[in-house]
């Protein structure tokens, strides 16, 4: 089912915790709401579910204006950030739970109800545990009954606050995936707010950046990744290092210093020439022998361990930068700490200095 | 613009109801009796009142409630703080059944603790009989009254210090001892100083339940006016000699005394929380 | 430097406690007061009432007053109590379950009578309904009698007692917070599905404990009763008033006797609420400790 969120404004107190949010989301998308605490996604996901009122906008669901529809006509599913199961019902009765309290005359028969919570069951593969008490389980274990419980009710659309977010790494890496498999299975419009970058980028169909109450780029995985639209997004997804500098003659002067690269990439900037230079770590290359394109630094530490070698060189001006060498690399280079170094640049992103800053 | 919201969105139903019920119940049996007194009272003119307050049978009572509900509640205060730290801190046989026990206070009638301690402090008592061969009158005196009231205010010390002791980090101990401190030193560094908040809300809650308390008091103090005649029991001759206009001013003013040590021990409270959560 | 491993050790000897001499202390003197000031009473209680035997004891229970004041008291809770949990039910659940403006008034004025002088919870109901009272004269029209009465001993009982199941239950539901009836209502539920079949279940030992701490001071209520009830034998007495008449008429081992009944029930009050605390905390523990099936 599609979603069309249209200007819905929110205030809390005088915070501002969304402020004019416009987005549209397709039958059967995986949506993230990916951004910082405060940013407003949660505000967001619940003022779609109904728990919470906008002050101002719409909601359509399929074309269907819903902004005055409570909770329960809505049908959705939605899956609390700590899962909210009831303690003293066991798995069972949590997944039957949205069935039984249905009214009489809409009531599935207990054979029905019994099949219905066998499946979800198996869809969660969590088959022989429906005796169970939620204390009895893991944290896993609690949030797949949790999303059970929200399906057996059979929503329009699912939506889950931080689903992974109290989870321990390893767990949160297979549930990821899991839910992005459920999710191709059901084919059920999703929508997930997290504050963590790489779970967004890894599962969404769409990625919703946001910041401050506001959206700042909406795009695929790949597009708010290698085309952030600001310096946020650059920065809120992934590692990145900062410079500022200025531009001048299609050269770019790094920090204070006479230090200039020339960049392909740099005729993004507009205007004024003081600007700021965003660019990841593995954009980075080291080399020994100077070059015209290469600002001189000094290696201050590294780490090897995991596939990339990850290097701290202090620049000429003071900076530390933070580089990433694939292992075969670094080996050629064969480099020790306080070696010089030239630092050459792949790739980077420069902004106008009036823009976000860190 | 919209003006700012009596009360906060919510998908849970039933606000109006039980809101409406609670105020309700709340003005019926609260606001109205409670405000019925401060009408009443308002309506005595100065001379009146000043009538009332500058006679010495009521100058006494206060000082006596006062002074007795006062060393009470400090007795409490080490007592109880003692009793907390052996119950939260050390195991003996027994233990189970002695923290049921603290509570008995709270959960026995005022009038029964009244007789019994009495029956226990007066001449012919098991413990008044030592003490009045040394000399010590226990019952029909303030020393008596001043046992009674520490008997009713005993649990609030111990129940307010307990959980605060019990959430105490043990690795702040730890790292006071690794540190080199010795046990008094974490103690009156360390700990005290996180307890000290709970400590003095358990001794106001038990000063201010000691100053209101009747059941248990009126039996041994003996009620003479002057000399062994609390704020309560004065109330209460008033009441039974129809000087309502008195009843109600000397009331008037120990309610007010009471409101102000309640929104201390919030206050206080408040305090305590905000130390627990660092 | 000491080795490492003898400084953990002697760490853990001496971790959190004092030396053993202090703890014996601590405890004797502990011990020495609780003794003094609590199974003393007790013991004094229970040993008077039956120092004329069993046979004296139960002469004075079976006398008409006796008999009337135990009723009377039992109707006085049976009233007080239900109403009281009425109260502290929508009182926790407009409380914890909603945010609105003037809530922490509302915390405070349900605190009030906690603070409030027994006799002056009397005092209040005899100036809005006594002969001098507010409604005095209204009620001598239509012949209606609420002080040195049965319903003056209710209201009194209801005003000292109400505060009780509230405090129980608002800070226990706002540790539980409203996640859970969040999550029933999106998943269907209406109102009083929500609050039966999620909320009470997780507060019914809180609500267990608030209704027996509530029952021990309603029947055990003796300074507001007192100045309400005017003290007619048999008619407007209640158990405490009871001992009291018979205590000031010099009737002690009568007045132990029915003393003992109400120590009694403090004492089973207490049992029942240590009972309650050990399920509650059994209940919270499961929470917290996952374990087999």
């Amino acid at each position: 089912m599609s979603i069309d969120i249209q200007s819905i404004r929110k205030k809390f107190g005088t915070f501002e915790a969304l402020a004019r949010v416009d987005l549209k989301i397709g039958s059967g998308e995986l949506v993230a709401l990916l951004g910082p605490s405060g940013s407003g996604k949660t505000t967001l996901l619940r003022i779609i579910a109904g728990l919470e009122l906008a002050d101002e906008g719409q909601i359509l669901f399929r074309g269907d204006d819903i902004s005055k529809h409570n909770v329960k006509d809505r049908g959705v599913g939605f899956v609390f950030q700590h899962y909210a199961l009831f303690r003293h019902m066991t798995v069972y009765e949590n997944i039957a739970f949205g069935l039984k309290v249905r009214p009489r005359a809409v009531r599935p028969s207990k054979a029905a109800m019994d099949k219905k919570v066998a499946e979800l069951l198996s869809l969660i593969r969590l088959e022989g545990i429906a005796a169970r008490y939620p204390s009895q389980l893991s944290g896993g274990q609690r949030q797949r009954v949790a999303l059970a419980r929200a399906l057996a009710i059979e929503p329009r659309m699912l939506l889950l606050d931080e689903p992974f977010g109290a989870l321990d790494a390893k767990v949160r890496r297979e549930l990821r995936q899991w839910i992005r498999d459920l999710h191709d299975k059901l084919n059920m419009t999703s929508i997930f707010v997290t504050h963590d970058q790489e779970e967004a980028l890894e599962i969404a169909d769409r990625v919703v950046v946001m910041n401050a109450g506001r959206i700042e780029q909406i795009g695929t995985p790949e597009e708010v990744y290698h085309y952030p639209a600001n310096p946020f997004v650059y920065d809120f997804l992934g590692n990145v290092n900062f410079f500022h500098g200025r531009l001048e003659g299609g050269k770019l002067y790094l920090g204070d210093s006479n230090a200039s690269v020339s960049l392909h990439g740099a005729a993004h900037t507009a205007g004024s020439p003081a600007a700021k230079i965003y660019i990841r770590p593995h954009l980075l290359d080291l080399d020994h022998a100077a070059s015209p394109n290469a600002f001189k630094a000094k290696v201050k530490f590294f780490n090897a361990a995991g596939p990339f070698v990850r290097i701290e060189v202090l620049s000429e001006w003071g900076d530390t930068v933070r580089v990433e060498l694939t292992q075969e690399r670094f080996q050629i280079l064969n480099l020790r700490k306080d070696d010089d170094v030239y630092v050459t640049f792949k790739d980077a992103k420069v902004f106008p200095a009036s823009d976000y800053s860190i | 613009m919209k003006f700012q919201k009596f009360k906060q969105y919510s998908v849970i139903p039933g606000f109006g109801l039980t809101l409406g019920f609670t105020v309700a119940y709340l003005s019926l049996l609260v606001l109205i009796p409670l405000s019925m007194l401060f009408i009443k009272a308002s309506a005595l003119t100065w001379p009146e009142f000043f009538e009332i307050f500058s006679s010495p049978r009521t100058l006494a009572a206060f000082r006596l409630s006062l002074g007795a509900s006062l060393t009470a509640a400090a007795l409490n205060a080490v007592f109880g703080l003692l009793v907390a730290w052996v119950l939260v801190r050390y195991e003996f046989p027994g233990k189970k059944i002695v923290d049921a026990l603290v509570d008995l206070p709270f959960a026995l009638p005022t009038a029964v603790a009244g007789i019994c301690l009495t029956a226990i402090y007066s001449q012919n008592g098991i413990i008044g009989k030592y003490l009045y061969a040394w000399g010590i009158q226990s019952a029909y005196s303030p020393l008596g009254i001043t046992i009674a009231l520490t008997f009713i205010g005993l649990p609030f010390v111990v129940r307010t210090v307990e959980p605060v002791l019990q959430d105490l980090e043990k690795e702040l101990e730890e790292a006071a001892y690794s540190l080199g401190a010795n046990s008094w030193q974490t103690f009156r560094k360390v700990i005290f100083p996180v307890i000290v908040p709970s400590l003095l809300t358990g001794s106001a809650m038990a000063f201010a339940r000691a100053l209101g308390e009747y059941g248990s008091v009126v039996f041994i103090a003996g009620n003479r006016p002057l000399k062994t005649e609390i704020v309560p029991l004065l109330i209460m001759t008033k009441l039974e000699q129809y000087e309502y206009a008195g009843a109600t001013a000397i009331a008037a003013v120990t309610l007010v005394i009471s409101f102000i040590l309640l929104f201390g021990i919030n206050f206080l409270h408040a305090w305590t929380h905000r130390h627990q959560t660092i | 430097m000491t080795n490492p491993t003898t400084s953990t050790a002697k760490l853990c000897t001496t971790r959190l406690t004092e030396p053993a001499w202090v703890r014996r202390v601590f405890i004797v003197i502990a011990l020495a007061f609780l003794a003094f000031f609590l199974l003393l009473p007790v013991l004094t209680v229970l040993l008077s009432g039956l120092n004329k035997g069993f046979g004296f004891y139960f002469k004075v229970m079976a006398e008409k007053d006796a008999w009337a004041a135990i009723k009377l008291t039992l109707l006085a809770a049976a009233i007080s109590v239900p109403l009281n949990v009425l109260f502290g039910l929508a009182s926790a659940w407009a409380i914890t379950k909603f945010d609105f403006w003037g809530k922490k008034a509302l915390l405070t004025l349900i605190d009030l009578p906690f603070t409030v002088s027994p006799v002056i919870s009397g005092l209040i109901f005899i100036l809005l309904f006594g002969a001098q009272g507010a409604f005095g004269p209204w009620l001598r029209e239509h012949d209606l009698k609420i002080i040195f009465a049965v319903p003056g001993i209710v209201l009194a009982t209801l005003f000292v007692t109400f505060p009780f199941v509230a405090r129980e239950l608002i800070p226990l539901m706002q540790a539980q917070g409203t996640e859970e009836e969040n999550a029933a209502v999106v998943l269907g539920a209406n109102g009083w599905q929500t609050f039966f079949k999620v909320t009470l279940p997780n507060i019914k030992w809180g609500l267990l404990y608030g209704v027996i701490l509530c029952n021990a001071r309603a029947m055990g209520e003796f300074g507001a009763v007192s100045v309400v009830s005017g003290h007619i034998r048999g008619l407007t007495n209640t158990i405490p008033l009871h001992v009291e008449i018979l205590y000031n008429e010099y009737q002690f081992t009568a007045a132990f006797a029915v003393a003992s009944l109400l120590m009694l029930l403090a004492l089973a009050t207490l049992a029942v609420k240590s009972w309650v605390e050990r399920q509650a905390k059994i209940a919270g523990s499961v929470e917290f400790a996952p374990k087999g099936h």
